[in-house]
């Protein structure tokens, strides 16, 4: 990690006024919902921090991976077809820290958090919701694509992943 | 478009068989054991700091 930054947890003192990445929604969800969100328990913000000033964030909540049209002969050693997850539900980069590499830092940042989180409450896959552009750079840190949603035109939406936290 | 934020995330079908397969018999991958070496000494030097 470049050594000026930090990851932190997202706290009202955080300047995140001026925190852009260029996305609207993701920019709104840092500035109006996020702390919000995390004071009710329902999701936690880090943050990689230079003094107050914001250059990525990453959403992440606990969650549960549906499996639907298996039989229980496809996952014979599997006690539930629900899998327990850690879900990265919101990732931005300021613009201004284009290149810096803080974006794949806190992917990672977040998969050792599932790793923690899963030694100690049970953690079995990260999962994220991609735009269709990204969805490759995620499969080259070794996300597997498993879904996503499409428009009524067939076109995709998003594509889902997942990140397989043993083996 | 805004990504939705789902706590529960449905996979259906050819890909909830191979995710089924992939839990039950997890295979080694190169690319995901170097990212999360990578992320665990991540999470842990900040950790420390």
């Amino acid at each position: 990690m470049p050594s000026q930054y930090r990851i932190e947890i997202l706290t009202k003192d955080h300047d995140v006024k001026r925190f852009d990445c260029g996305d609207e929604g993701i920019n709104r969800f840092l500035r109006e919902d996020a702390i919000k969100q995390q004071e009710q328990k329902y999701l936690s913000t880090y943050v990689t921090v230079n003094g107050r000033d914001v250059g990525t964030y990453a959403t992440v909540a606990n969650g549960v991976v549906e499996l639907t049209d298996v039989e229980k002969e496809d996952f014979p050693d599997f006690p539930y077809p629900q899998i327990p997850a850690l879900l990265l539900a919101r990732l931005g980069r300021d613009i201004r820290y284009k290149g810096s590499g803080l974006g794949e830092i806190m992917i990672k940042f977040c998969i050792g958090l599932a790793h923690d989180v899963s030694e100690k409450v049970g953690c079995r896959v990260v999962c994220v919701h991609s735009y269709v552009g990204k969805a490759a750079y995620y499969e080259s840190l070794g996300f597997v694509q498993c879904g996503g949603e499409q428009e009524a035109s067939g076109k995709l939406r998003y594509v889902t992943l997942y990140f397989d936290l043993k083996g | 478009m805004t990504l939705p934020i789902d706590l529960i995330i449905k996979v259906k079908g050819r890909h909830a068989r191979e995710l089924a397969k992939q839990l039950s018999n997890p295979k080694h991958d190169r690319r995901r054991a170097k990212t999360s070496s990578e992320a665990r000494k991540i999470f842990s030097k900040n950790n420390q700091e």
